[in-house]
């Protein structure tokens, strides 16, 4: 007996988490939340100011303790932006940029906003590798890396 | 270095967007089956079997390897599961080649497979490598993020988006003569630059399809290979490096080298090992993991085929095309082929296949050293193989 057809199983994975920030985490998401401020952690060795922040410096690999403010002034290192949406989160159009905020010796990523996309040839002047930027906090925080996002500078 | 070791066979299934026929069982059985064909051995002469398995999310079933090992006849016998995302499948050989290196076994089978189009969204899959403490929510994917890299790069260097098409346009009319391949439609230098924009500077001709495929290798040791009449691959040199899984502190303005550092320490230490001093003309072809197209130009100057920040002049002058002088990825690459656990496997078994003189169609004639590469984890981990004619 011959069968042609060919199934397939639906199947779905409802997997929820509840992810630990950690102590290094939570604080620099609570001064987001809390006090519209941007914090890293300066290396004990090197003194590289990692933001975000970590517990350790992964080059010398020793503790990262020192609390370090971090200025929410800074310039694109690189970005990108789609007109369109790739996946359900994202906002469409978006843009997202790698920033290094006045402070830091590293970049932190987020959602860059305020700026006009209706003409793309336009949007080379608006948008550009060393374009300095500001960090703008959101009226509502919650205490995730979503709590600021960047702007144009003023 | 311990041991000389080779690849003695090589079995790859074709590439597409779904193969509804066969379970994932059956497909790796098809690919071991080549492999063991091609070796001309059975599956009691293998020792032990190096499982390649990339995120499971794909797939929707946890612990491929566990499902599949039988079914690569594994059974009764020893088995390991090796994962560093896009780059696993070369990671798996590096592993598969230490087993036999080592002395402990003579004969190891290496296998990978990867159905994307279980799931119905494989960016929505890939955001979740990132941490959901402070990248997650930004919807960051392999595309955006490769966006990222390209946007950097292309703003230190002035590439173009003309030197992204003719990536685009070579790689595909490479796998049009490649039986394996997923897309095998060449592809117009018009056509490309007509391509829309997914994030900027990637356009849909710059991304990799999403692919079924099972692949095989058999990796064995001098002795075991001495007593084998077929063609073998001695692999002269490998090499695989990790980096920090932080983006941000590898853009670094004016220091183009930190993003895909990576590479540069991987093929190094390979070139090394394998005694290569002048990669531009010892290597014969290069089979080069490029999911996007500005990855294979990042990798033209971290591969030391040509200087930083001169990819594109590369491509400009037509030395990685087939009748070039370093022809790179005669396979069509990852860039029209992407089972990702699989993939790097692929890159494996078809730098293979030219030093064997058994690539067929996509055959470059007089090659004496290959380099197969993958990459994983956007940039975090690189691995690099030299193959060769003669053991080093």
């Amino acid at each position: 007996m011959a069968v042609t057809e060919l199934l397939h199983i639906s199947g779905e994975w409802h997997i929820k988490y509840n992810y630990t920030a950690g102590k290094i985490a939570s604080r620099f998401l609570a001064e987001l939340r809390d006090n519209k401020r941007i914090v890293g952690t300066r290396c004990d060795k090197c003194k590289k100011v990692y933001v975000p922040p970590r517990g350790f410096c992964e080059e010398c690999f020793v503790p990262a303790t020192e609390w370090v403010e971090v200025d929410n002034v800074g310039e694109i290192y690189s970005f990108t932006f789609g007109p369109r949406k790739l996946s359900a989160g994202l906002p469409e159009p978006f843009i997202i940029a790698y920033v290094r905020l006045n402070g830091a010796d590293t970049c932190i990523a987020n959602f860059v906003k305020d700026i006009d996309m209706s003409d793309l040839n336009k949007l080379k002047e608006e948008l550009f590798v060393g374009k300095k930027v500001q960090v703008k906090y959101e009226v509502k925080r919650k205490g995730l890396i979503t709590d600021f996002y960047f702007c144009p500078y003023e | 270095m311990a041991r000389r070791c080779a690849i003695v066979g090589v079995g790859e299934t074709k590439c597409a967007t779904h193969r509804p026929e066969v379970d994932a069982p059956s497909m790796v059985t098809e690919a071991v089956t080549k492999a063991l064909s091609d070796a001309d051995i059975t599956i009691d002469d293998i020792d032990a079997v190096v499982f390649g398995q990339g995120p499971d999310a794909f797939t929707g079933v946890e612990n491929g390897e566990k499902w599949c090992s039988a079914a690569a006849g594994a059974l009764h016998k020893p088995v390991m599961r090796v994962h560093t995302g896009g780059a696993t499948g070369a990671g798996a050989a590096v592993c598969g080649f230490m087993h036999v290196a080592s002395g402990m076994f003579e004969t190891v089978l290496v296998v990978s497979y990867e159905r994307i189009k279980e799931s119905e969204n494989a960016q929505y899959i890939l955001n979740t490598i990132w941490d959901p403490i402070y990248e997650r929510n930004l919807e960051l994917n392999t595309i955006t993020i490769i966006g990222i890299f390209a946007t950097s790069y292309m703003e230190q260097y002035g590439t173009t988006l003309e030197h992204l098409s003719m990536i685009a346009v070579k790689n595909r009319a490479n796998a049009a003569k490649n039986p394996y391949a997923h897309l095998q439609q060449p592809l117009t230098m018009e056509d490309a630059m007509k391509s829309p924009v997914l994030s900027w500077p990637l356009r849909l001709c710059d991304c990799c399809p999403s692919s079924d495929g099972a692949c095989a290798i058999v990796v064995a040791s001098e002795d075991k290979v001495k007593t084998m009449a077929g063609p073998s691959a001695w692999i002269r040199g490998v090499s695989q490096i990790a980096d920090t899984v932080f983006v941000g502190d590898r853009l670094q303005r004016g220091n183009e080298l930190r993003l895909m550092e990576s590479l540069d320490l991987a093929a190094r230490r390979a070139y090394q090992i394998a005694g290569i001093g002048d990669p531009r003309h010892e290597i014969d072809v290069a089979e080069i993991y490029n999911p996007f197209t500005i990855i294979e130009i990042m990798a033209y100057e971290r591969l030391g085929f040509c200087k930083s920040g001169e990819g594109g002049k590369f491509i400009e002058k037509g030395i990685p095309m087939m009748n070039g002088g370093l022809p790179v990825n005669p396979s069509g690459g990852t860039l029209c082929s992407n089972p990702i656990s699989a993939t790097a496997l692929y890159r494996v078994a078809d730098a293979a296949n030219q030093v064997r003189g058994k690539a067929g169609p996509i055959q470059v004639p007089d090659v004496r050293n290959a380099l197969a590469h993958g990459i994983g984890g956007s940039g975090q981990f690189n691995t690099v193989i030299v193959l060769g004619k003669d053991p080093y």
